[in-house]
Protein backbone atom coordinates (compact mmCIF):
# COMPACT_ATOMS: atom_id res chain seq x y z
CA UNK A 1 0.00 0.00 0.00
CA UNK A 2 1.43 3.49 -0.96
CA UNK A 3 -0.03 5.70 1.80
CA UNK A 4 2.86 5.02 4.12
CA UNK A 5 2.87 8.48 6.12
CA UNK A 6 5.40 10.71 6.80
CA UNK A 7 7.95 10.22 9.56
CA UNK A 8 10.62 11.93 10.65
CA UNK A 9 14.15 10.39 10.30
CA UNK A 10 14.74 10.55 14.58
CA UNK A 11 18.52 9.55 13.22
CA UNK A 12 18.55 12.77 11.54
CA UNK A 13 16.97 15.06 14.52
CA UNK A 14 19.46 13.55 16.85
CA UNK A 15 22.35 14.21 14.10
CA UNK A 16 21.05 17.94 14.26
CA UNK A 17 20.65 17.77 18.45
CA UNK A 18 24.05 16.57 18.30
CA UNK A 19 25.19 19.41 15.92
CA UNK A 20 23.43 22.07 17.60
CA UNK A 21 25.42 21.12 20.91
CA UNK A 22 28.89 20.49 19.01
CA UNK A 23 28.04 24.58 17.24
CA UNK A 24 27.36 26.06 21.08
CA UNK A 25 30.31 24.29 22.40
CA UNK A 26 33.20 24.67 19.71
CA UNK A 27 31.86 27.54 17.55
CA UNK A 28 30.85 29.99 20.32
CA UNK A 29 34.10 30.26 21.47
CA UNK A 30 35.57 31.50 18.51
CA UNK A 31 32.25 33.60 17.76
CA UNK A 32 32.39 35.34 20.44
CA UNK A 33 35.76 35.73 21.17
CA UNK A 34 36.28 39.51 22.65
CA UNK A 35 32.56 39.65 24.31
CA UNK A 36 32.86 40.54 27.69
CA UNK A 37 30.60 38.35 29.14
CA UNK A 38 32.73 35.36 27.98
CA UNK A 39 32.36 32.19 26.14
CA UNK A 40 33.55 29.53 28.02
CA UNK A 41 33.61 28.61 31.69
CA UNK A 42 37.25 26.96 32.52
CA UNK A 43 36.46 24.33 35.73
CA UNK A 44 37.14 25.63 39.37
CA UNK A 45 37.73 23.97 42.96
CA UNK A 46 36.88 24.80 46.33
CA UNK A 47 37.73 23.90 49.08
CA UNK A 48 37.48 25.17 52.49
CA UNK A 49 40.16 24.98 56.32
CA UNK A 50 39.24 26.29 59.27
CA UNK A 51 40.91 29.68 58.44
CA UNK A 52 40.35 30.00 54.46
CA UNK A 53 38.39 29.22 51.47
CA UNK A 54 40.97 27.93 48.87
CA UNK A 55 39.74 28.45 44.73
CA UNK A 56 42.26 26.36 42.08
CA UNK A 57 40.92 27.57 38.42
CA UNK A 58 42.42 25.90 35.18
CA UNK A 59 43.58 29.04 33.34
CA UNK A 60 46.34 26.91 31.13
CA UNK A 61 48.12 29.57 28.84
CA UNK A 62 46.60 32.75 30.00
CA UNK A 63 48.89 35.12 30.96
CA UNK A 64 49.31 36.98 34.82
CA UNK A 65 48.31 40.31 33.26
CA UNK A 66 45.51 38.96 31.53
CA UNK A 67 43.97 38.05 34.55
CA UNK A 68 41.74 40.01 36.92
CA UNK A 69 39.68 39.49 40.18
CA UNK A 70 37.49 41.39 42.15
CA UNK A 71 35.82 40.59 45.39
CA UNK A 72 31.93 42.26 46.11
CA UNK A 73 30.52 41.02 49.71
CA UNK A 74 31.01 36.98 49.49
CA UNK A 75 31.47 36.80 45.73
CA UNK A 76 34.53 36.47 44.15
CA UNK A 77 34.72 37.31 40.53
CA UNK A 78 37.44 36.25 38.30
CA UNK A 79 38.09 37.28 34.42
CA UNK A 80 40.02 36.50 32.12
CA UNK A 81 41.55 36.37 28.37
CA UNK A 82 43.07 33.52 26.56
CA UNK A 83 44.92 35.00 23.78
CA UNK A 84 45.80 32.13 20.69
CA UNK A 85 49.16 32.27 20.37
CA UNK A 86 49.86 29.21 17.76
CA UNK A 87 49.73 30.84 14.25
CA UNK A 88 47.08 29.78 12.25
CA UNK A 89 48.09 26.57 9.51
CA UNK A 90 49.77 27.77 5.99
CA UNK A 91 48.47 25.33 3.71
CA UNK A 92 48.41 22.26 6.30
CA UNK A 93 45.69 21.44 8.18
CA UNK A 94 44.64 22.22 12.02
CA UNK A 95 42.83 21.26 14.67
CA UNK A 96 41.25 23.18 17.65
CA UNK A 97 40.13 21.56 20.70
CA UNK A 98 41.46 24.86 23.22
CA UNK A 99 38.58 27.19 23.84
CA UNK A 100 40.16 30.87 23.55
CA UNK A 101 38.61 34.64 24.47
CA UNK A 102 37.45 35.94 27.29
CA UNK A 103 36.17 34.58 30.48
CA UNK A 104 33.90 35.34 33.40
CA UNK A 105 33.85 32.98 36.56
CA UNK A 106 31.69 33.88 39.88
CA UNK A 107 32.00 32.24 42.60
CA UNK A 108 29.76 32.94 45.84
CA UNK A 109 31.83 31.74 48.92
CA UNK A 110 29.44 30.50 52.23
CA UNK A 111 30.95 33.67 54.04
CA UNK A 112 32.20 36.87 53.98
CA UNK A 113 35.94 37.10 53.87
CA UNK A 114 38.64 40.03 54.41
CA UNK A 115 39.06 41.28 51.36
CA UNK A 116 42.24 42.87 52.58
CA UNK A 117 43.99 39.61 52.91
CA UNK A 118 43.15 37.63 49.78
CA UNK A 119 46.38 36.24 47.74
CA UNK A 120 46.88 34.86 44.23
CA UNK A 121 49.12 32.72 42.84
CA UNK A 122 49.67 31.40 39.36
CA UNK A 123 51.05 28.18 39.03
CA UNK A 124 51.17 25.87 35.99
CA UNK A 125 48.10 26.87 34.68
CA UNK A 126 46.17 26.79 37.76
CA UNK A 127 45.15 30.33 39.64
CA UNK A 128 45.47 29.54 43.15
CA UNK A 129 43.33 32.32 45.29
CA UNK A 130 43.01 32.40 49.32
CA UNK A 131 40.55 34.18 50.90
CA UNK A 132 40.69 34.25 54.54
CA UNK A 133 37.60 33.90 56.66
CA UNK A 134 36.90 37.28 58.86
CA UNK A 135 36.37 37.53 62.21
CA UNK A 136 32.84 39.32 61.97
CA UNK A 137 32.01 36.57 59.70
CA UNK A 138 31.84 33.85 62.44
CA UNK A 139 28.55 33.18 64.11
CA UNK A 140 27.86 35.39 66.57
CA UNK A 141 24.68 36.29 68.60
CA UNK A 142 21.90 38.89 67.22
CA UNK A 143 19.69 40.36 69.81
CA UNK A 144 16.21 41.63 68.76
CA UNK A 145 15.49 45.47 69.14
CA UNK A 146 12.52 47.32 71.25
CA UNK A 147 10.97 48.97 69.10
CA UNK A 148 10.32 50.66 65.59
CA UNK A 149 12.45 53.61 64.49
CA UNK A 150 11.07 56.39 63.17
CA UNK A 151 11.31 56.75 59.48
CA UNK A 152 13.07 59.86 60.15
CA UNK A 153 15.94 58.17 62.21
CA UNK A 154 16.19 55.50 59.82
CA UNK A 155 16.96 57.83 56.52
CA UNK A 156 19.66 59.90 58.77
CA UNK A 157 21.25 57.01 59.65
CA UNK A 158 21.63 55.34 55.67
CA UNK A 159 22.72 59.19 54.91
CA UNK A 160 25.81 59.00 57.64
CA UNK A 161 26.21 55.46 56.34
CA UNK A 162 27.71 55.55 52.75
CA UNK B 1 44.52 16.09 5.88
CA UNK B 2 46.72 13.57 7.63
CA UNK B 3 45.53 14.50 11.29
CA UNK B 4 42.19 12.02 10.76
CA UNK B 5 41.46 10.25 13.70
CA UNK B 6 40.56 6.74 13.76
CA UNK B 7 36.35 5.65 13.98
CA UNK B 8 36.64 4.43 17.42
CA UNK B 9 38.73 7.19 18.79
CA UNK B 10 36.31 9.63 17.50
CA UNK B 11 33.73 7.68 18.82
CA UNK B 12 35.42 7.45 22.46
CA UNK B 13 36.04 11.65 22.09
CA UNK B 14 32.42 11.98 21.86
CA UNK B 15 31.30 10.22 24.23
CA UNK B 16 33.97 11.62 26.80
CA UNK B 17 32.43 14.93 25.85
CA UNK B 18 28.59 14.03 25.93
CA UNK B 19 29.67 12.89 29.69
CA UNK B 20 31.27 16.06 29.98
CA UNK B 21 27.80 17.28 29.28
CA UNK B 22 25.90 15.06 30.90
CA UNK B 23 27.84 15.24 34.23
CA UNK B 24 27.53 11.24 34.58
CA UNK B 25 31.09 11.06 35.99
CA UNK B 26 31.35 7.51 34.99
CA UNK B 27 33.92 7.57 32.66
CA UNK B 28 37.43 7.49 34.28
CA UNK B 29 39.53 9.25 32.04
CA UNK B 30 39.82 12.94 31.23
CA UNK B 31 40.57 14.10 27.69
CA UNK B 32 42.88 17.30 27.65
CA UNK B 33 41.88 19.47 24.95
CA UNK B 34 44.44 19.49 21.92
CA UNK B 35 45.47 22.06 19.18
CA UNK B 36 47.69 20.80 16.05
CA UNK B 37 48.86 22.76 13.90
CA UNK B 38 50.41 20.97 10.52
CA UNK B 39 52.48 23.35 8.76
CA UNK B 40 54.92 22.67 5.79
CA UNK B 41 58.07 21.83 7.96
CA UNK B 42 56.34 20.57 11.08
CA UNK B 43 53.51 19.49 13.20
CA UNK B 44 52.86 21.67 16.48
CA UNK B 45 50.79 20.14 19.11
CA UNK B 46 49.98 22.11 22.46
CA UNK B 47 48.05 20.21 24.69
CA UNK B 48 45.88 22.01 28.10
CA UNK B 49 47.43 20.13 31.20
CA UNK B 50 46.93 22.62 34.14
CA UNK B 51 48.16 21.35 37.67
CA UNK B 52 50.36 18.93 36.41
CA UNK B 53 54.08 18.64 36.89
CA UNK B 54 56.63 18.21 33.95
CA UNK B 55 57.90 14.53 35.32
CA UNK B 56 54.13 13.68 35.05
CA UNK B 57 53.57 13.77 31.16
CA UNK B 58 54.61 11.09 29.30
CA UNK B 59 55.13 11.53 25.45
CA UNK B 60 56.28 8.46 22.68
CA UNK B 61 56.69 8.66 19.44
CA UNK B 62 56.62 5.25 17.34
CA UNK B 63 56.81 5.15 13.57
CA UNK B 64 53.82 7.90 13.13
CA UNK B 65 51.81 7.06 16.48
CA UNK B 66 52.57 10.09 18.82
CA UNK B 67 50.69 9.26 22.26
CA UNK B 68 50.54 11.58 25.32
CA UNK B 69 49.29 10.08 28.76
CA UNK B 70 50.10 11.28 32.40
CA UNK B 71 48.05 10.87 35.55
CA UNK B 72 46.82 14.25 37.70
CA UNK B 73 46.28 13.04 40.91
CA UNK B 74 43.91 14.76 43.63
CA UNK B 75 45.55 15.67 46.13
CA UNK B 76 43.54 15.55 49.45
CA UNK B 77 45.94 16.81 51.97
CA UNK B 78 44.96 18.13 55.03
CA UNK B 79 42.49 16.07 57.53
CA UNK B 80 40.62 19.57 58.64
CA UNK B 81 40.02 20.25 54.76
CA UNK B 82 36.82 20.19 52.75
CA UNK B 83 35.73 20.35 49.57
CA UNK B 84 33.01 22.36 48.94
CA UNK B 85 33.10 22.06 44.80
CA UNK B 86 34.99 20.10 42.12
CA UNK B 87 34.36 20.88 38.66
CA UNK B 88 38.07 19.73 37.71
CA UNK B 89 39.06 16.27 36.40
CA UNK B 90 41.36 13.98 37.80
CA UNK B 91 43.08 10.58 37.27
CA UNK B 92 44.65 9.00 33.88
CA UNK B 93 44.50 10.28 30.57
CA UNK B 94 45.36 9.18 27.35
CA UNK B 95 45.36 10.47 23.59
CA UNK B 96 46.91 9.14 20.72
CA UNK B 97 47.63 10.72 17.33
CA UNK B 98 48.04 9.16 13.78
CA UNK B 99 50.28 11.94 12.16
CA UNK B 100 50.93 10.00 9.23
CA UNK B 101 53.63 11.94 8.16
CA UNK B 102 56.94 10.77 8.62
CA UNK B 103 58.66 12.54 11.55
CA UNK B 104 62.56 13.19 12.50
CA UNK B 105 62.40 11.88 15.75
CA UNK B 106 65.41 12.47 17.06
CA UNK B 107 64.46 16.59 16.52
CA UNK B 108 61.24 16.48 18.05
CA UNK B 109 61.23 18.55 21.26
CA UNK B 110 58.91 19.32 23.80
CA UNK B 111 57.96 21.87 26.43
CA UNK B 112 55.75 22.58 29.35
CA UNK B 113 54.60 26.18 30.32
CA UNK B 114 51.72 28.15 32.16
CA UNK B 115 50.14 24.38 32.13
CA UNK B 116 50.52 24.34 28.47
CA UNK B 117 52.48 21.07 26.71
CA UNK B 118 53.95 21.97 23.12
CA UNK B 119 55.36 19.45 20.75
CA UNK B 120 57.29 20.54 18.48
CA UNK B 121 57.39 17.39 15.47
CA UNK B 122 59.59 18.25 12.24
CA UNK B 123 58.63 16.55 9.36
CA UNK B 124 61.24 14.38 8.09
CA UNK B 125 63.29 15.60 5.34
CA UNK B 126 61.87 13.61 2.48
CA UNK B 127 58.30 15.08 3.17
CA UNK B 128 59.27 18.64 3.80
CA UNK B 129 57.63 20.70 0.29
CA UNK B 130 60.45 21.95 -1.64
CA UNK B 131 60.53 25.36 -3.78
CA UNK B 132 60.56 24.54 -7.51
CA UNK B 133 61.18 27.05 -9.79
CA UNK B 134 60.29 26.92 -12.87
CA UNK B 135 62.27 28.07 -15.69
CA UNK B 136 60.87 30.67 -18.22
CA UNK B 137 62.07 30.48 -21.40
Amino acid sequence: MSLVRYTVNPWNTLQQQINNLFDQIEVSPVRLEGLSEGSYAPPLDLKEDADAYHVMLEVPGVAQEKLNLSLQENVLTIKGHKEQTQRKAENGSQRIERSYGGFTRMVALPQTVDGGKVAARLDNGILNITLPKEERAKPRQITIGAGPETVEAESSKNGSGE
Amino acid sequence: MSLVKSYSQELRDLQQRMDRLFDTGESPLWSPAVDITENGDEIVLQAELPGMKKEEIDISLSGETLTLSGERKFEQTQRNEQYLRIERQYGSWRRTFQLEVPIDAAAVTASYNDGVLTVHLPKAQQVRPRQIEIEVK
